[in-house]
């Protein structure tokens, strides 16, 4: 599993991983964005710093397999 | 350590806080991009290989969500 990891990882910088980084880019940019606004929005209430950093966090990287779910690999 | 802990948990973002927030944000991203991978595709490609490429894109997004939240957290509390 480990070397099934570290071989997409290879992939991926060698840009054959994924077939339309454009694509990748945008949806990408899609989760960042959503996860900026939950972090920044939650920040202003008087709460401690780590719920919003924990929501956050456990938001994006539960969409970012959504976003990317048709991703092409080759 | 007092006032560090203190800084860490009640907001004031220094360098290092912001740093150990990101790797902390980062591990809680994978959790959240594996239990999402898990979801999405478990049925069809296995939940062990689902979990591993849901960590594995989870972080792209969350580190600069978070690296633009803590400029803009600044940006904000400077007024």
């Amino acid at each position: 599993m480990l070397e099934l990891g570290w071989y997409s990882v290879k992939l991926f910088f060698k840009g054959k991983l994924i077939r339309d980084p454009l694509h990748f880019l945008q949806q990408t940019l899609i989760g960042i964005t959503v996860g900026l606004l939950i972090f920044v929005l939650l920040a202003q209430a008087a709460i401690p710093l780590c719920i919003p950093v924990t929501l956050s966090s456990l938001v994006t990287g539960l969409m970012m397999p959504f976003l990317l779910k048709d991703f092409k690999m080759k | 350590m007092d006032e560090f802990l203190n800084n860490m948990v009640f907001g004031d973002i220094t360098l290092v806080t912001g740093l150990l927030w990101l790797l902390i944000a980062t591990v809680i991203s994978m959790v959240g991009g594996a239990i999402g991978g898990m979801i999405l595709a478990g049925k069809d490609i296995g939940y062990s290989f689902s979990a591993m490429l849901g960590a594995l894109f989870a972080p792209a997004g969350t580190i600069p969500a978070l690296i633009l939240g803590f400029f803009a957290l600044n940006f904000l509390s400077s007024f």
